[in-house]
């Protein structure tokens, strides 16, 4: 069947272990250690954290015989997750796909060729959703006790779920890319378009309230109520916890209607965006071209930052800690006064102000892991670079000084006006200057020494590197272990000595690590270069 | 002058894809490389240009060994791939002025190339477009004005007829005569074996990384021609 080639080929060509990690597994065996350890370490911290919240709260319905909503939960997080990945991942997997030029030539249906695409995307997105939802399906069949039909039962809706968000949501993705492409600032409108849909989710995920033993208890009464108009989400309880047979043939009924029903409207559509990319007209300029000097690293840096913000998802990824430093460092401003107030509970637990506000910026900066992928980036450009007489330290160095311009100043623009709502001493203000400025820069060297041993030359979407490769993962925990150094000596400190030592001691740590790393890319990043 | 001496590269430490390679090129010498498929071309011309690490061996480029004094080398090449994987987010201008910020390249003389080449390859209404937007050979002529930018005293080309039109292989000629009169040197891998028989002063085939034949055109092909001297190599076991 035609279909299931296609499947091969594609599984083969977007989930091989090279593919996702950049190297084989028989090639390196200190690589597949360390990437065993992160991926262990994020996933089982994730769902330790997350279990243990929906362990407690299956506890507490449980006692009111409420277990059901759990179920609310887990329909609700797929239903999401599933509408976040089709929104943006529909337009490279439907409607744009690079392979368009080898797959129409050949004897395939159309709709088959979208159906093995879409299976694609959906293999990413089931993933997610039960990976995300497992601690809240522990919990469930741990509080109203373990069937082995109703975790089948599960198992089967769980690969139906996404089937309607991504009819709905792909559609949508299309009509936004179609509008904003009208437009000269086209990508721009997409990307706020993107950021704003990212801070509802956010601010969706505030609704929580941390005064609260447990911050779900507030997200109960929008559970109930989404899980109450959508009908398929009534269904996909009913069949889980009741074994309604007729409830769970509804739900499959409409969730394979509504996909095959979308496969067939948008069959000609695809064809269509599909080919529009291949008509291209190159614009003839009215004004001369105007040649400009600059030095190697401004040349690197303005590559970098055209690189940034063509890249839809590099952007949305990498900047989203830049323009959350930027919206918390206002709104901390304009809630003073809550937030004194909601702070108060850090202070009668001897956590001081500062460290808090230090832990939050360390962590932003650690979602800015540009260094961490951006050689990758280069991908088929790189020869570029290694052809040049440019010294691999200086583009490492530039690719760091553009990872420093997204961090810094909206950190300490954040850090100025936390200082201002809260008062901090102005030793303290020196002190906490000083530790983001070697807390970024440490930061981002170690993102550039990682990505020297963990890159990923080969992709066929900028995705593949910013969401999927090894690079990302490790540059984003890279600055989570970094924190936790200091928060261990902040831990053992803080009793005995002032607030502004520990700080002292932190900033000193800080300036000897990167020290350390930028010897090592001194002296090895062009050996290293020359492997690449 | 290039000097290439016992230099050999395996991918997998068992097949050698170039073996014990020798060739020496001169300035004024246009040099033909001809092989197969797979015949270690490309792997050869990425040793010379610094892209490649090779195993053994030694390569300088008048005179400065590009493992040793890798910069130094490089400031008197200019690589042109197979390929034109160039920043796409970058318009042509600024990827030209990228490479002739690399090589120090005056105002000036950069605004004068620009022009020169701009007008000559018919490109310069469209340099200040992003390459994104670029067709297959708008992207070949960008990277080879970037390549003649820096007036390179060794010019390494993979390919470089591929993709180009019929006028834009002829000025391209045109330029390599231009630039060995000027006493450079050019150091090309083509497929197309009439323009290496009519262009080159010098050829070397290379054969599953050996190279078999090598020396001034006129002696290498003598009474035949190319196209069939490179068969009958071929088909020798």
């Amino acid at each position: 069947m035609m279909y299931l080639k296609l499947m091969r080929v594609f599984f083969k060509e977007n989930f091989s272990f090279k593919r996702i990690f950049g190297f084989r597994l028989k090639s390196s065996k200190l690589k597949t250690i360390l990437i065993s350890f992160a991926i262990i370490y994020g996933f089982g911290g994730m769902l330790l954290g997350f279990g243990y919240m929906f362990f407690e709260l299956g506890r507490v319905l449980a006692l009111n015989q409420m277990e059901d909503l759990l179920l609310n939960f887990v329909f609700v997080y797929a239903t999401f997750m599933s509408m976040f990945f089709v929104l943006l991942q529909a337009n490279g997997y439907i409607f744009h796909y690079r392979d368009f030029n080898i797959l129409q030539p050949l004897p395939i249906k159309n709709r088959t060729v979208i159906a093995a695409k879409i299976n694609v995307m959906l293999i990413t997105i089931y993933l997610t959703i039960f990976i995300i939802t497992a601690p809240i399906v522990f919990s469930y069949f741990y509080h109203s006790g373990f069937n082995f039909i109703s975790l089948l039962i599960y198992i089967i809706l769980m690969l139906f779920v996404p089937f309607v968000p991504l009819a709905i949501f792909s559609g949508l993705s299309l009509l936004i890319a179609n509008f904003s492409n009208r437009f000269r600032i086209g990508k721009a409108l997409n990307l706020i378009f993107m950021f704003c849909l990212f801070l509802g989710i956010m601010v969706f995920s505030f609704s929580m309230n941390m005064n609260e033993t447990n911050p779900l208890f507030n997200q109960l009464d929008f559970m109930d109520s989404f899980g109450g108009i959508i009908p398929t989400g009534k269904w996909f309880i009913l069949s889980i916890h009741n074994l309604n047979i007729l409830a769970f043939a509804g739900f499959i009924g409409i969730s394979l209607a509504v996909l095959f029903g979308f496969i067939i409207v948008v069959e000609r559509i695809v064809v269509k965006t599909n080919q529009s990319h291949q008509n291209i007209r190159v614009r003839k300029n009215q004004t001369q071209a105007v040649s400009r000097q600059k030095s190697v690293v401004r040349n690197i840096f303005n590559k970098e930052v055209k690189k940034f913000f063509n890249t839809t998802i590099y952007i949305f990824n990498c900047g989203f800690g830049t323009i959350m430093m930027f919206i918390g460092g206002v709104a901390i401003l304009i809630f003073k006064e809550s937030l004194i107030t909601s702070l108060e509970i850090f202070e009668s637990a001897n956590l001081d102000i500062e460290v808090l506000l230090l832990v939050i910026l360390g962590f932003l900066i650690s979602t800015v892991y540009t260094p961490a992928i951006s050689l990758s980036l280069e991908g088929k450009n790189f020869w570029i670079l290694k052809s040049l007489p440019i010294k691999a330290e200086t583009v490492m160095l530039s690719k760091m000084l553009f990872n420093l311009v997204l961090t810094i100043p909206f950190a300490l623009f954040a850090l100025f006006m936390s200082s201002i709502a809260f008062g901090f001493s102005a030793l303290n203000v020196v002190l906490m200057i000083l530790f983001i400025i070697t807390f970024a820069s440490t930061f981002s060297i170690l993102g550039s020494v990682i990505n020297l041993h963990f890159p990923k030359f080969e992709y066929i979407n900028e995705t593949e590197v910013v969401k999927q490769s090894i690079g990302a993962l490790l540059g984003l925990f890279s600055g989570f272990f970094i924190l936790t150094i200091h928060g261990v000596i902040y831990y053992f400190l803080s009793a005995s000595m002032s607030l502004a030592l520990v700080l002292l001691i932190a900033v000193a740590i800080n300036i000897l690590i990167f020290l350390g790393l930028y010897m090592y890319i001194k002296k090895q990043s062009e050996s290293i270069f020359m492997k690449l | 002058m290039i000097k290439i001496k016992d230099v050999s590269k395996s991918y997998d430490q068992k097949k050698m894809a170039i073996d014990k390679i020798n060739l020496e090129i001169l300035p004024g010498d246009i040099y033909g490389f001809i092989g197969h498929n797979g015949a270690g071309k490309t792997t050869l011309l990425k040793s010379i240009a610094g892209i490649l690490n090779f195993d053994e061996g030694e390569i300088t480029i008048f005179d400065k060994s590009i493992k040793k004094e890798s910069l130094e080398a490089k400031k008197l090449i200019a690589y042109i791939p197979d390929n034109p994987d160039v920043y796409e987010a970058l318009s042509g201008i600024e990827y030209l002025d990228f490479i002739a910020d690399v090589f120090g390249v005056e105002l000036e003389k950069r605004k004068s190339l620009i022009q020169k080449y701009g007008q000559m390859f018919e490109i310069e209404d469209v340099l200040n477009n992003p390459i994104s937007s670029y067709s297959h050979g708008m992207k070949q002529k960008v990277v080879i004005m970037s390549a003649l930018i820096h007036s390179p005293k060794a010019m390494l080309l993979d390919e470089p007829f591929v993709g180009l039109d019929p006028k834009a292989s002829y000025l391209l000629k045109e330029v390599f005569h231009e630039l060995v009169e000027q006493g450079a040197l050019i150091f090309f891998s083509t497929h197309v074996l009439e323009v290496a028989e009519k262009l080159c002063n010098k050829v070397a085939i290379i054969k599953n990384g050996k190279i078999v034949a090598n020396g001034k055109t006129s002696e290498v092909i003598k009474d035949k021609s190319l196209e069939n001297i490179f068969i009958e190599l071929l088909s020798d076991k």
